[in-house]
């Protein structure tokens, strides 16, 4: 995206100076960055460095001990998460943690709390456009599915409330590389057809530098630049 | 002390009666199932409220001389606003997130003060032992043996509670709610339900029921503390022994351990002191407890069930 | 062979090396010493005198209550296990003793009988329990002992024979030198009082005693306990009894003030409830505020029935204050505002003694986490010298074997999850060995089977050639194994003193009735194990915390006070799981850096999981990557560095499934398709 067209439009996600943390304890140091409309962006770390309360900072469930977070110029900082799921940010976290002793649109419809019941299952079948396989297993129980398909339910989840911005933590631990592409290549066509942005979380490596627009490189805390991924 | 020898022709009556009174367990053990699902706490305040219950249906049918249904209605009234307020206290940010032990402990001194209010707020008259039933007073004869109309209509509202709950969580979308809250509440949390809402309503759901409870319950307990602390008991036992699973469950082991109890008391078995029978009863808990807790085991090795 | 890293030139900055100012192994002296308890003392002695017979009743009533809440204090308040079950407990032992101790209808034994009887009754009641609670704690006990509550109302309650009914039985009075007493006698309040304070003068001594500890960090947390040999069951079996013997002997002491029997009606759950209460809101480590509340709730009846609030209510109000006022309760508070007083604001204390780890460091970390320390804090060389000497007699004899730990062929899943499938590793005594690996590799896993928190499937542990995979926790670390955790565990409520002490429990021998008597022997190995943990405390640089509270201190505090407890019980060999998580690189690589000097002065092993490979790579001697479960390569960190394998599936760039950027892709893609 040309830098001319950056000046004109606001990010859809602007972190500035955030320091968020456990306990009064920070573990995200000064942290900048923006997320712009209709882009795929890795945040790329290793473990204890931070991305998991990154994103659970955006999602609104991690203390935040200064700076602020903007969501299309409004100041969400002091916002619950069913809030910024209301507004557009919707989160996959790690492990999936879908709810196992539900069905899979039993799932679907948990991540759809202020969606009207009218509009519910035209989104079911959104989700079953990306997700095929989803469809044809709506009313088995999540606990029973495997990890390949848990990671869609967990991303179908997030993806009914219709969001501007996904937050998709480590889609890739535990699945084999296949299972992965098929993940990754669902999370593109969303952000084609729908301009979502997706800000995904991964270890550095399962990094895969052409299948995202951008990458974020966060070391203990703080954000740092890429270049410095080389290592001796 | 342990004279075992049957008598078959008590077994039929004391069947009916044990079913019976599974009733009033069930309902209070349902109420228990349904905040812990929300919570993962012990909702000791439910016997509170069904205090309040017990005790208010006396005073207004002694005092004032309302009709029993009306009662219950005006109850269960009084119930929702109790359990609504008391969500409004514990699924508040800054209390919902302390360890168990400390809402438990809230828990309990609620409890506490609702007994303590109930039993000045609704003093005990000397003339009136019993409470009327809001049904009347007949009786039924099954197996030659005289069950109330009390008895079967408490077992019937039981029954439709029950199975009303199974469906609510089952078929709604608040329903499904609670159960995703029950079993990932994190996850619960970033889906982007509203813990506070979900959780308000369902205590206050669940304190409308132990309300009811507590009112079905005065007929037969009269204004007993001690007698309606046992009730409560047995439904805490039988919601621990399911590990607070499910209402149908919570039904289920409310039967098994009511018609235990009926069985000991009316001789069917032999003559078998209240000693033996409450000692029975705990020893079935805890095994039940432990058996659940195998089966649920990880593997590892300092993993206590901490529920 | 490591190679020389910048922190092997680090400067330490002078600081005071000061001896510990907080001794509490004369724990007794220690109490008498605080001008308040004499000041109490006296009270306690005098003011019998002016005051009427029904305040002397009352009184000492209060004081039976004392008792019991002292015991609950231990069981709920040390051991975090709640209990319902004090006045059921009570009220058997009463009944019972007193039928020991009664002519007609009883046995007429003596006096003795029936207090031991008393108390033996309430240990054995409450043991058994214990034995429920073996496999569950927290909510369980609360459930299990409300049971044993009900099921004493439903069949002590109703033999008749034994409680009088509604007439009360009648209670022969103790006799003492030669003297029938009542119960508002002065004498009979003396003889109370006596019993009181030889109660909280046993107490005191437990609680500084390794028991104490043992049963404050069992409560606190079971697996740091185990991971320094404390059984955490043992532990809690002890609070139990303890709980159940002062119920008891509270008994008996009550059959002996009330001319006859109080009927059951005083003793049902709320009662218990009640009791509950007066111990949380004294505080679970202040005796004298558990026993102010007990006086308190006791001697004001009659303005309880002014503002018609009854017992119910009462209890109610008593366990919501209690709950408000937090684990240290009104004793806490207390002893908060003495502080202050005395010493000022915590907030002014603690920034008068600053922490030095790593403010006078210039830190230049790079993108890729080498840090530079141009010098960092420490203690001064001397008083580190000393420090040493006193661990060296502190610590066991090194052992001499060459594998201090090794793990063969570990499989092990659950879940259906295969988190380990043929680990292996083996850590030379002596070296500061490293475990890498990507997440879900199995390192977690692998660290909770060798510390014993899991049992494998398939493989052995061995502990300096001995097989442990048997082994529990506790024994483990008999055997030299200690184990840090991620997670933060430690006491919050105590003092860093405290906490280091609590894992003493391995160096010092002793059994219980040893500490409670008082036998200088064990005391002086208590004294010893002071000394050690200010030694400690001044080389990982948290003395200057040394009785502030470990909850109000920051974050690089709280783990190196863990990591000092860890050290305190003098381990062969030490596991950290993950010691710097959550610090930022400037700390991350100073608490690294202080490890492994600890570990070359000490002649320590050291087995080490960390994310911070970097640090890693600089520090360790041996490093183990583990990948999917199994060893993926070990050896010197160089070579490591250098595997391929290690490069492609943990340090290199990662997987990149196409060369071409994915927009361009699915433009393809989507042309293609236009196109059929």
């Amino acid at each position: 995206m040309s830098d001319r067209r950056r000046e004109l439009e606001i990010p859809k996600l602007a972190v500035e100076n955030l320091r968020a943390g456990y306990d009064g304890v920070p573990v995200l140091f000064d942290v900048n960055f923006d997320i712009w409309p209709a882009e795929i962006v890795v945040l790329c770390g290793g473990n204890g460095a931070g991305k998991s309360t990154m994103l659970k900072a955006i999602m609104g469930t991690v203390q935040v001990l200064g700076g602020e977070m903007r969501l299309d110029d409004q100041k969400i900082n002091k916002w619950p998460p069913h809030r910024r799921t209301k507004a557009g940010i919707s989160f996959s976290p790690e492990g999936r943690r879908v709810f196992a002793t539900l069905s899979v649109k039993e799932n679907l419809h948990a991540g759809a709390s202020h969606v009207p019941t009218a509009e519910l299952e035209e989104r079911c079948q959104e989700v079953y456009e990306y997700f095929p396989v989803l469809g044809e297993r709506e009313g088995q129980l999540a606990g029973t599915l495997s990890g390949g398909e848990q990671q869609m339910v967990a991303i179908g989840r997030a993806l009914m409330p219709r969001p501007d911005l996904i937050l998709v933590e480590e889609p890739s631990q535990g699945l084999a590389p296949v299972m992965v592409d098929r993940v990754y290549h669902a999370l593109q066509r969303i952000c084609l057809d729908r301009g979502v942005s997706v800000l995904i979380a991964e270890q550095f490596q399962q990094l895969r530098e052409n299948d995202c627009d951008r990458v974020l490189v966060i070391d203990k805390g703080t954000v740092v630049p890429y270049e410095s991924l080389s290592r001796s | 002390m342990l004279g075992f020898h049957l008598e078959p022709s008590l077994f039929g009556p004391s069947f009916i009666v044990g079913i019976a009174n599974a009733g009033i367990y069930s309902v209070l053990a349902v109420a228990l199932v349904l905040t812990f699902k929300i919570s993962r706490t012990i909702g000791f305040m439910h016997y509170g409220v069904a205090v309040i219950g017990a005790y208010g249906y006396y005073h207004f049918t002694a005092e004032y001389h309302w009709n029993g249904i009306a009662c219950l209605l005006v109850l269960v009234g009084i119930g929702t606003v109790i359990g609504g307020l008391y969500g409004l206290l514990v699924m508040n940010q800054r209390i919902a997130f302390l360890p168990r032990i400390t809402l438990s402990m809230i828990s309990l001194a609620v409890m506490l003060l609702l007994t303590a209010f109930a039993t000045r707020l609704f003093p005990v008259r000397p003339d009136v032992a019993l409470s009327p039933s809001p049904f009347g007073e007949h009786a039924v004869r099954i197996w030659s043996y005289n069950v109330t109309i009390h008895r079967i209509v408490s077992l019937g509202i039981t029954v439709a509670l029950v199975i009303l709950l199974a469906l609510w969580l089952n078929g709604t979308r608040a329903g499904v709610n609670v159960r995703a809250i029950s079993d990932d509440v994190e996850a619960a949390r970033w889906s982007g339900i509203r813990l506070f809402r979900i959780g308000v309503g369902a205590y206050a759901a669940s304190g409308a029921m132990s309300c009811l409870a507590g009112a079905l319950l005065a007929p037969t307990a009269g204004t007993d503390i001690s007698a309606m602390l046992l009730v409560f008991f047995r439904a805490l036992t039988v919601a621990v022994v399911g590990g607070f699973r499910s209402p149908m469950l919570a039904l289920l082991g409310a039967c098994v351990l009511s018609l235990t109890e009926t069985f000991c008391t009316t001789s069917a078995l032999g003559e078998i002191g209240p000693g033996t029978k409450e000692t029975a009863i705990f020893v079935m808990m805890v095994l039940t407890a432990l058996v659940v807790a195998k089966l649920r085991r990880t593997g590892h090795r300092l993993e206590v069930e901490v529920l | 062979m490591r190679h020389r890293t910048a922190l092997d030139d680090v400067v330490f900055e002078e600081i005071d090396t000061s001896r510990n100012p907080y001794s509490k192994a004369r724990p007794l002296t220690a109490l008498l010493r605080q001008p308040l308890n004499i000041l109490l003392g006296i009270l306690a002695l005098t003011w019998i005198y002016p005051v009427r017979d029904y305040w002397v009743f009352t009184i000492s009533a209060g004081m039976i209550v004392a008792i019991v809440a002292l015991g609950i204090m231990v069981m709920t308040g040390w051991c975090r296990e709640v209990n319902l079950a004090s006045a059921g407990v009570y009220a058997t032992s009463l009944y019972l003793s007193s039928y020991v101790y009664r002519e007609q209808p009883g046995w007429g034994k003596p006096l003795w009988c029936a207090v031991l009887a008393s108390i033996g009754i309430g240990a054995g009641i409450m043991l058994g329990v214990s034995l429920l609670s073996v496999r569950f704690s927290g909510v369980y006990v609360m459930v299990f002992t409300l049971g044993v509550q009900i099921m004493v109302e439903r069949i002590m309650f109703t033999r008749y024979h034994l409680t009088g009914g509604d007439t009360a039985l009648e209670n022969p009075r103790p006799v003492f030198f030669g003297h029938h007493m009542e119960g508002h006698d002065r004498q009979f309040y003396m003889f109370l009082l006596v019993v009181l304070v030889l109660v909280m003068a046993l107490l005191c001594r437990v609680r500084y005693s390794p028991y104490g500890r043992a049963m404050m960090l069992a409560g606190a947390d079971q697996q740091s306990a185990a991971a320094v040999g404390i059984s955490p069951w043992k532990a809690k079996a002890l609070g139990f009894g303890i709980c159940g013997a002062l119920s008891g002997l509270s008994g008996i002491m009550a059959a002996m003030l009330f001319v006859s029997a109080p009927t059951t009606v005083n003793y049902q759950a709320t009662t218990s409830l009640l009791w509950l209460s007066i111990a949380i809101l004294g505080g679970f480590d202040s005796m004298t505020a558990v026993v102010g509340v007990a006086l308190l709730f006791q001697g004001v009846p009659f303005l309880l029935e002014k503002f018609h609030v009854d017992y119910q209510g009462l209890a109610g109000i008593a366990l919501l204050a209690g709950v408000l006022c937090g684990a240290r309760g009104v004793g806490g508070r207390l002893q908060d505002i003495y502080r202050r007083l005395r010493f000022g604001p915590a907030v002014k204390r603690r920034a008068a003694r600053p922490n030095t780890l790593t403010t006078s460091a210039s830190v230049l970390s790079r993108a890729d986490g080498i840090v530079d320390l141009a010098e960092y804090g420490g203690a001064a060389p001397a008083a580190r010298r000393q420090a040493l000497e006193t661990l060296e007699g502190w610590f066991p004899a090194r052992r001499t074997e060459p594998i201090a730990l090794s793990a063969e062929n570990i499989w092990m899943s659950f879940g259906g999850v295969k988190a380990l499938q043929g680990a292996n590793i083996e850590v030379p005594t002596g070296s500061f060995t490293g475990l890498i690996g990507p997440n879900g590799a199995g390192k977690t896993t692998l660290f909770d089977v060798v510390s014993g928190l899991q049992r494998p499937d398939r493989g052995t542990v061995r502990l300096f050639g001995e097989n442990v995979t048997g082994m529990r926790p506790w024994t483990r670390a008999g055997l030299g194994m200690t184990r840090t955790f991620q997670t933060q565990r430690t006491i919050k409520e105590l003092g860093v003193c405290d906490n280091l002490l609590a894992g003493a429990g391995l160096r010092i021998h002793g059994n219980l009735g040893q500490f409670v008597i008082g036998q200088p022997r064990v005391w002086r190995q208590v004294r010893a194990a002071e000394e050690a943990a200010w030694a400690i405390a001044q080389l990982l640089n948290i003395d200057r915390y040394w009785d502030e509270r470990v909850g109000e201190l920051e974050f690089s505090a709280r783990r190196r006070t863990e990591l000092g407890r860890a050290l305190m019980s003098g381990p062969q060999i030490l596991l950290l799981d993950e010691p710097t998580s959550g610090l930022d690189p400037a700390s991350s690589a100073a608490l690294i850096g202080l490890v492994r000097q600890l570990q070359a002065d000490l002649g320590l092993t050291v087995l080490l999981v960390e994310h911070y490979v970097k640090a890693v790579l600089e520090s360790c001697d041996l490093v183990y990557v583990l990948a999917e479960g199994r060893t993926l390569a070990h050896g010197d960190p160089l070579a490591v560095a250098a595997n391929a394998e290690v490069q492609t599936h943990y340090l290199g760039a990662g997987a990149s499934s196409s060369t071409v950027p994915w927009r361009q892709r699915m433009a393809e893609e989507r042309r293609t398709a236009a196109r059929v």
